[in-house]
Formats: structure tokens, sequence, C-alpha cells
């Protein structure tokens, strides 16, 4: 598997989250982030099921650039995403107040 | 009568001839654009904020996130949302009093941890959990297979012959769990196993012990009971094992409205009888103009067989797919819906102001987890569920909800006002740790009639055990003549709020390491159950060559004439259904 960072030329929210859905549909495609507001995101695919230039071509609109890329396998993947490997900030239980 | 006999129980004619007839039908009103757009201008933003309110939705068709507003009107709360095809509006909550009850309770928990990268900005695109959840898993699904012994007419889920069969492996189970176990800074303790069928597993046992090894305290199993009607010593191993409750499909008294299991259900009984338990939970999905005439007469059967029903609990509609404005007016209800028609089934015994939302429990936590450090926070929405318990008073043949003897949200209302000192009790001294919960006893006892209270219930001691000890255990007492009241409103395309979405605290594990709220899960499926399911799944082909003894039709349950009519006649059949108490006549 494949993972690639990105930056986008043009791309805005509500394009950015159109997107992400049509990819997340995609049998190969295992983990899609499209930020339209930071103008960066994040894919994760098997390429035996598509290559990283028919990913690239779906996102053409978007003027894509790669910043990153890395193989991992699908157990790395798993393992990235366990609980207790992604913690963020400190402990706050509290009332909601409008 | 229509049944289904000499076939695998699917439900499609039992539900032809319940519809025949439209009792009610609820009348959506209709909003334009401009006027949507006008009160959208002026709608509250915050979660919890007064009607009209805004939020997103999904659009049924293009599934586009979509502004949506919440709004009133004649004491009932709508959700209108304007999708690029149009206005769509659906009934929200069926009470505007209620909602506004249940408003006052709203609470958010800040989970710490997360499972993807996503940020939450492309809600409920970004599942999950990522790190705007804002609630820990209370209750984690494992869908251990998408085989099943019925054949449901409306299911896409389980798998037709030839279709791919979904079944995680142990290590992949077992991994699961722990992920949902770890969450921070409060794990999973709930696991339900469901399918499918899960009970088609040979290797269930072995899938309860590793939740047990893997810190869970409540196991329960969602099934249809078929093979627990038929194999006792199943049922024995399953709670020997761990199973603390079974999640029992249950829509109706009559072979019509319960076509999955009514035959079965007195051999589930007993069996469930002599071993012991699990304990039983009633679910009946809840659907208007189908079996919302039976939702008293089905608490009063629980009551009647309380030495093993727990509880129940209605889970209404989720209208999943594109369905007609004609036919969502036709079977939509809502918690309040239903929560009207049980007072008016049980002659005002359970009436709507019994009834809490479930963030209250979150209020609630807060006390337990200084008093007892049991960590464990309902937090979703207030527009996601209800619950109550009644109790049954034997000697006088009445039913009491916990709310006619006792002040519950007088006393969380009064803790909330402690919350200052409880938080310090751990640093207490035990002088001032005496001081303090004696204080909160007294106190409690202000907001207690025993006047009311069910005969031979010591209510006092019973919150005593729970606040010291606060677990599960301590609420044993409680159940033995209580029985727990719930609702549960699982979303669809048509009253989708992310909102809810991003309370869910009702989740599924999936195999690729994610975390999935249910209403995403089971509403978009395409990115969701089906993807992931098709990802991990094994080929017809690959699952024949795996288990070569296995044939498709074995796993289906046949019910037979022979066996109806020997139901029909038994002994069982009559003290489950006939010879029975009406508790609300």
């Amino acid at each position: 598997m494949l993972k690639v960072e990105l930056k986008f030329g043009e791309i805005n929210p509500v394009d950015a989250m159109i997107k992400q859905y049509e990819l997340l549909k995609k049998e190969g495609i295992y983990r899609a982030f499209i930020n339209g507001y930071s103008k960066r995101g994040s894919l994760v695919f098997d390429e035996s099921k598509m290559s990283r230039d028919e990913v690239l071509e779906m996102l053409k609109e978007f003027k894509p650039e790669i910043v990153g890329a890395q193989r991992l396998t699908l157990e790395e993947l798993v393992e990235s995403s366990y609980s207790w490997k992604n913690h963020r900030g400190e402990v706050k239980i509290g009332k909601v107040e409008n | 009568m229509a049944e289904s006999i000499g076939e695998t129980p699917s439900g499609e004619k039992e539900f032809e001839e319940l519809t025949h007839r439209v009792r009610n039908i609820i009348e959506f009103p209709e909003i334009n654009e401009k006027e949507f757009d006008e009160m959208i201008k002026k709608a509250s933003r915050s979660y919890g904020g007064p009607l009209p309110h805004k939020t997103y939705s999904i659009c049924p068709e293009t599934r586009r996130v979509v502004p949506a507003l919440v709004w009133e009107r004649d004491g009932k709360v709508w959700i209108t949302k304007k999708c690029p095809e149009g206005m769509i509006t659906d009934v929200y909550y069926e009470s505007v009093e209620q909602y506004y009850r249940f408003q006052k309770w709203k609470y958010d928990f800040n989970l710490m941890s997360f499972n993807v990268e996503n940020s939450g900005v492309n809600c409920p695109f970004d599942c999950g959990l990522c790190a705007r959840h804002r609630s820990h898993t209370n209750l984690l699904n494992i869908v251990l297979t998408n085989r099943c012994n019925l054949s449901c007419w409306y299911c896409f889920f389980y798998a037709k012959e030839g279709q791919p069969i979904y079944e995680p492996t142990l290590e992949q189970i077992r991994m699961m769990l722990r992920n949902a176990r770890l969450e921070y800074p409060i794990g999973a303790n709930a696991v339900q196993l469901t399918g499918g069928e899960p009970t088609l597993r040979d290797d269930l046992i072995e899938i309860i012990r590793i939740a047990k090894e893997e810190g869970y305290d409540h196991i329960q199993l969602n099934t249809d009971g078929i093979k627990l009607a038929f194999e006792p010593e199943f049922v024995k191993k399953i709670r020997e094992a761990g199973v603390n409750t079974l999640y029992l499909s249950y829509d109706g008294m009559t072979p019509k409205t319960n076509w999955k299991n009514h035959w079965e259900i007195p051999l589930i009984f007993e069996n469930v009888r002599k071993a012991g338990g699990p304990g039983i939970v009633l679910v009946p999905t809840t659907i208007r103009n189908v079996n919302d005439h039976e939702l008293g007469a089905i608490i009063n059967f629980g009551l009647n067989h309380l030495d093993i029903i727990r509880g129940v609990n209605f889970q209404p509609i989720s209208l999943v797919g594109r369905v007609p404005k004609k036919e969502r007016q036709r079977f939509r209800i809502t918690i309040p819906g239903a929560i009207a028609r049980i007072e008016e089934q049980t002659n005002g015994e359970i009436a709507m102001d019994d009834w809490y939302p479930i963030p209250i429990a979150g209020h609630i936590a807060r006390f337990f987890e200084a008093f007892a450090g049991t960590r464990y926070y309902m937090t979703s929405h207030y527009c996601c569920g209800a619950a109550t318990y009644v109790f049954l008073d034997r000697e006088r043949k009445r039913v009491v909800p916990i709310s006619r003897f006792l002040d519950v949200e007088g006393f969380v209302e009064y803790l909330e006002s402690k919350t200052e000192e409880v938080q310090k009790w751990k640093h207490l001294g035990k002088l001032q740790k005496l001081k303090l919960g004696a204080e909160i006893f007294l106190k409690f006892k202000s907001f207690y009639d025993e006047k009311y209270a069910p005969e031979g219930l010591d209510v006092l001691s019973l919150i005593k055990n729970a606040f010291m000890h606060g677990n599960y255990d301590a609420l044993g007492q409680f159940h033995v003549n209580a029985l727990f009241l719930g609702m549960m409103h699982f979303m669809d395309e048509y009253n989708y709020d992310v909102e809810r979405v991003e309370r869910c605290v009702i989740h599924y594990a999936m195999p690729d390491g994610r975390i999935v709220p249910f209403c995403t899960f089971n509403v978009i499926p395409e990115l969701y159950r089906d993807k992931v399911q098709a990802q991990f799944s094994y080929s017809w082909e690959e699952w024949k060559a795996l288990h070569p003894n296995w044939e498709y039709r074995k796993d289906k349950y046949i019910r037979t004439r022979e066996f109806v009519e020997k139901m029909k006649k038994s002994e069982l059949y009559r003290k489950t259904y006939i010879d029975i108490e009406n508790y609300f006549g």
C-alpha cells in the first residue's frame, strides 16, 4: 500500500468534501482526507488495485502535488490506527455551556 | 393469515398483510427555500441552542452534506434540508416539550484518542473515530459474520447464496476489542457481538472468552434466538463463557408482528431459565402502522417474565435508503411518538414524564467516578435515546416507574451543586468523607417518596450500594423487580443530524483499525459497512475451499408446520403468552 501526503493548488472546502466522498467509495482506497481549508490531504491506497497516476487523475482539478510518500502494509496501517498510539492534549471532561 | 411456514422466515408476507390498513399518517409541513433561508439566518448554531437550530445533514440522493434546519411547528420538531434537488422535510422529534426537557441534560465528553488522521471537517465522511468525536465508545459492536439463518426481506446485509462471506478472524476480533477498550481517557467496557446471526459462528465461545480476556465487563449477543431455542446446552455454554445479555429481536405479540421468533420464544425462555441466564433484553423495532399498537403489551409481556427479562429496548425504525415521502409518513415514528403510544397503552402507568434522556447518565457518571472510581460516560445527543426503570409491585399488582417515587432530576441537580466538593472526594480525609457522604445520603431522602415506592424494595440501600461500588454487580438487586425500558432511535438519510453523529456512543469496530459511529456505519454503507466488508470478505469460492463441509442451506432455519402446530398446543406456549397477568388493565 502507498500513503501519499498532498498539497493542493486550487481547492475549496465543499469540493474537498465531495471529492473525499468519491475517493472513499473506491475499494482500493483505505484512507482519504482532503482538507479544503488547509489545502492539504492524505490518501492510503492499495497499489495493486489502483495506480498513483489514477489517484492523481481523480484529483487533478485541485492541482495536487505529492509532498510525501510512504509504503506501508495493511498491518502497519491498522497499527497506526490504534487508540493507544493516538492521544492528544490533556484530559478535560465537562458540561456543555452555551 | 399469511405466515412464513415451511420456509425460511423472511417477513415479506406478514409485512404485506400488516400494512394493508393504515391507521395514521404523519403530515409533514412544508417550507420553501426563501423561508428556509430566512429561518436559518436567525437559527442558533451551538449544540443545544434553541429552535430553530442550524445543523448539517446528508442528501439522500447526491450524498452531499447539506445545511439543515431543526425547527418547531404544531408542537413537533421537524428537520428540513436544502438538497441540490430541492427541500426535504421529515419529523425529527414528535414533542417540542420533551425536546426541551431532554435538551437541558446535554453533556459533552472530550475524547482524547483518535483512530484516523482526519480532523472531522468533512464529518460524517471522516470516521473514525476522529479527533472531533465527542463520546467514548459506550457499546462496541463487532460484526462476527454476515451469514444469517433468516432471510429478512428488507435486509441488504446478509450474504445471499454465492455472495462474499464476511467473517473476521480471531486475531482481528481481538484487535478490534482492544482498540476500543484502550480509547483515552475512557475505553469501552461493553461489547455487542452481532451479525448477520452471530450464533452461526462455530468459534463463538472462543470469541466471548477473548472479550473477557480483553477486559469487557458486559458482553451482549445480538440474536434472533433461533439457535438458542433448539440447543439448550449452547445457552449454558454462552452464559458460562461470559455473555451477560441476550439482545433479542422481539417485534410484537403475534406471529404476524413478530414473525422472526414468535413460535421459538417459549423455547428460548425455557432454555434461558434452565441455564440461569443470560438476562434478556427484548428489542422491538418500532414502526408506525405496523406494531406501534403493541408497545404496551410488549412491556406487559416483559413484566410477566421478569425472572429472565432485564429490559425492553425499543428502536424506532431507521428508514435507510431511498424512501418516498408517503412511506416515511406512514412508517416513521420517533422517541416521543413511541413514548406517547406507551402512555396510551399502559393507561398512563408509564407516562411521558417518566422517561429520561441518555446524557443525564453523563451527569451522574461524574459522581460515580468520584465515589467509586468507575468511569463510564453515556453522553450521546439528547435526541438519540431515552430510558427509565419501572418496578413491579407484585403484591399490589401495579407498575411503578422510578420517577414516581424518586425525583431523579432533582437529585442530579443537587449533585451538580455539590460538584466541587464531590470531585475532591478522593483527597478527603476519612472523617470528611463520612460527613459529605452522610450529607448527600440524608439529602437523597428528601428526593425519595416512600409512599409511592414499590413494596419490598429498599431503594435507599440500593442507591447507597450503587454509589459505593458503582459497578455492574451493584445493580443486581435493582434488577430483581425492575424492568429497564429504553429507546434508541438510529438515524437515516432523512432525519440525519451531524451533531448527533459527532456524539454517537454506539460504535462499530472495523478490521481496518477504524471505529465508526452506528449511524455512519449503517447510513453511509458505501463508505463504511459495505465497503470494509467487501475489502475483508472471502469470495464464495474461497469460503467454500476453507470450509469444505459447509452448505449455505444448512445455515438457514426452516420453520415447519409441525413445529408451529406442536407449539400452539403446548403448555409452554400457553404459559409464555396466554396465562399471563395484565398489569395495565
